[in-house]
């Protein structure tokens, strides 16, 4: 399990303590220090796995921890796929387990955020402009 | 607004172009997807600065090569309002290019781009790798510098100078390493000799790379030289619990519940080959680069790469190369003449070639081996986002597959949300020995924007695409 390396200071408490966040990880409560990628606090916690895989729905944990294998992608507050690597801890943050490609209520969320009608009509006028 | 020049990734290379852009008066915007400056190289630099005043332990553990990017980074951090953290750039095009930031899309206008998004670990095809548990060294590395995260009773399993450089980090951390697997050929030692006569210009890189190696061997710390063939293997739980491996014809097994792989470093093509610049095959560092001139100017006249984005140089070379990428750029904004980006330059040009000497030495002696790279058990997964096998990709040639692109109809290889980054070089080089072409022919996935997911709110917040919303 992946633990804190004991840092030996000069002066013994001229350090800091850290500040923490509290958020949720499958709906448990924990106390994790602020800066934190959501993948290093699964880690601190001793979960090395964040999701099923879609394919064959065996387990899969991160990899490459830099953002570009797509490993450690979980439900953040609500939203699938999102990169454990890539997120900063926050207070009350809700971290799941995925289940494969992410569960389809997912899309009603989407819809929630500020979409207005014109947003996409701008966009349909505009696209042809800017297209290469 | 329209910039003169927009450079994503904010590592050595992106930094340095940074500060040159703003000593040559030019209108730019850095992006980058992290939260912080410094690329991998120099992640989390900032607090790691500060800790280390009060933190000799911590100093010694990232070594110089890590602090030596503070001076770059206090230069950087000076920069009036330049620096956009969190944005993910996810397609480029003559004089715009897009990014999201925190769940929202925006675009930005810029005359000329610089790709400077560094590099990423070199696939490591092995049976289990998909396994929780496995794990790159390059992230063992990255939780060290934050949050200062380590793992004990780890095998790390591999070659290359990155390899031996976490392990004794590890080790000077106090952190009990349960074996090292070296799998370095043993005729790489003979052919680098070759080498040797220009490494030797750069005599403090390899006194640097001895110390490590006897640092790491004087731990007693078990180390198995010549290793051919690794496994990672499971109980009944998806969990790593044990690592065989081969040296000559004997296998061995070691239980451990954390591994690391690492076999190179090689750039990271996906932004460049989507914004169509021309690409080759190296032979020498085994991976896909792309076609530029010594200033970084790429095939796409608005396009230049520099740093490990462009060819595996290391920190020194892509601050080097990122400086130079800058001025060079400013001819072709007519900001300066070709003689005054001449004078410039000169000096770095003289120290570059230092570092370009030297890695003809390191390619040659941490040259993976074909087995490693090319996976023969059929049950290895070569695409672990769609757990495409060796087996998968033999039957889709024999059926008449031609090539990578071909290949994802046929089984959804480089289909997954990495976009193939994790196995189009494992795919390249798997599928030209099937098919016996060379790589040069058989070549790549193509690559097609958006280069990284972007959801249907992020796309439809670019709802002002002539405005470039300043998100820093």
């Amino acid at each position: 399990m992946f633990k804190a390396i004991q840092k030996r200071t000069s002066h013994s408490d001229a350090e800091s303590k850290p500040k923490y966040v509290t958020l949720s990880i499958d709906q448990q409560s924990y106390q994790i220090p602020e800066g934190y990628s959501v993948t290093a606090a699964m880690l601190s916690i001793g979960h090395n796995s964040n999701r099923y895989s879609p394919i064959s729905g065996k387990k899969r944990g991160p990899y490459c921890l830099m953002g570009v294998c797509f490993e450690c992608v979980c439900q953040i507050d609500g939203i699938a796929n999102r990169q454990g690597c890539m997120t900063i801890v926050a207070s009350g943050m809700q971290i799941e387990h995925q289940q494969g490609g992410g569960y389809i209520q997912e899309a009603t969320i989407i819809q929630e955020t500020t979409i207005d009608e014109t947003a996409s009509i701008n966009l349909t006028l505009e696209e042809p402009k800017n297209a290469l | 607004m329209r910039y003169d020049l927009v450079i994503i990734g904010a590592g050595p290379a992106g930094m340095a172009a940074a500060i040159n852009a703003h000593k040559l008066g030019l209108k730019f915007k850095i992006l980058d997807e992290q939260s912080q400056p410094g690329g991998q190289i120099y992640r989390n630099i900032e607090n790691n600065i500060n800790l280390g005043e009060t933190c000799n332990q911590l100093k010694d553990i990232l070594g110089t090569d890590y602090y030596a990017g503070s001076g770059l980074y206090n230069d950087f951090k000076e920069l009036p309002d330049v620096y956009i953290s969190g944005a993910v750039v996810w397609q480029v095009e003559a004089g715009r290019l897009y990014y999201s930031k925190a769940g929202k899309g925006y675009s930005i206008q810029a005359e000329h781009v610089l790709i400077a998004n560094g590099a990423l670990e070199r696939p490591f095809p092995i049976l289990g790798w998909t396994l929780p548990g496995v794990m790159t060294a390059g992230s063992a590395q990255i939780l060290l510098k934050n949050p200062a995260l380590a793992v004990e009773d780890a095998v790390f399993a591999g070659s290359g100078p990155l390899f031996y450089l976490i392990i004794s980090q590890y080790l000077k951390a106090g952190i009990k390493v349960k074996a090292i697997l070296d799998t370095t050929p043993t005729i790489n030692y003979f052919n680098a000799l070759k080498e040797l006569f220009s490494a030797l210009k750069g005599t403090g890189y390899l006194l640097k790379g001895l110390k490590l190696i006897r640092e790491i061997k004087a731990s007693d710390t078990l180390f198995i030289k010549g290793v051919n063939m690794l496994e990672a293997h499971c109980g009944t739980e998806d969990q790593l619990t044990a690592v065989s491996y081969t040296v000559g014809n004997k296998t061995s097994s070691i239980e451990t519940r954390q591994l690391f792989l690492h076999q190179g470093i090689v750039p990271n093509v996906n932004l460049a080959m989507a914004s169509n610049c021309q690409h080759f095959w190296s032979e020498k560092q085994l991976c896909w680069q792309p076609q530029l001139d010594k200033w970084g100017q790429s095939s796409q006249q608005h396009i230049s790469i520099t740093g490990d984005g462009s060819a595996i140089l290391g920190a020194i070379g892509s601050r080097l190369q990122g400086a130079i990428a800058v001025q060079n750029i400013a001819v072709v904004l007519n900001k300066i003449s070709a003689s005054q980006r001449d004078i410039n330059t000169h000096k770095l040009f003289v120290q570059l070639k230092r570092e370009q000497d030297f890695r003809p030495f390191l390619d040659t002696l941490y040259r993976p081996l074909d087995s490693l790279r090319k996976p023969v058990h059929k049950e290895t997964i070569v695409c672990r986002c769609e757990e495409v096998k060796v087996a998968d990709v033999e039957q889709a040639i024999s059926n008449g597959c031609m090539g990578p692109n071909q290949l994802k109809s046929f089984t959804r290889a480089g289909m997954g949300s990495c976009q193939g980054r994790q196995c189009g070089l494992t795919i390249s080089e798997l599928t030209a020995s099937l098919t016996k072409q060379s790589v040069a022919d058989t070549g790549y996935y193509r690559i097609r924007a958006p280069i990284k997911p972007v959801t249907l709110a992020e796309l439809a917040s670019l709802h002002q695409p002539n405005d470039v919303i300043d998100s820093s």
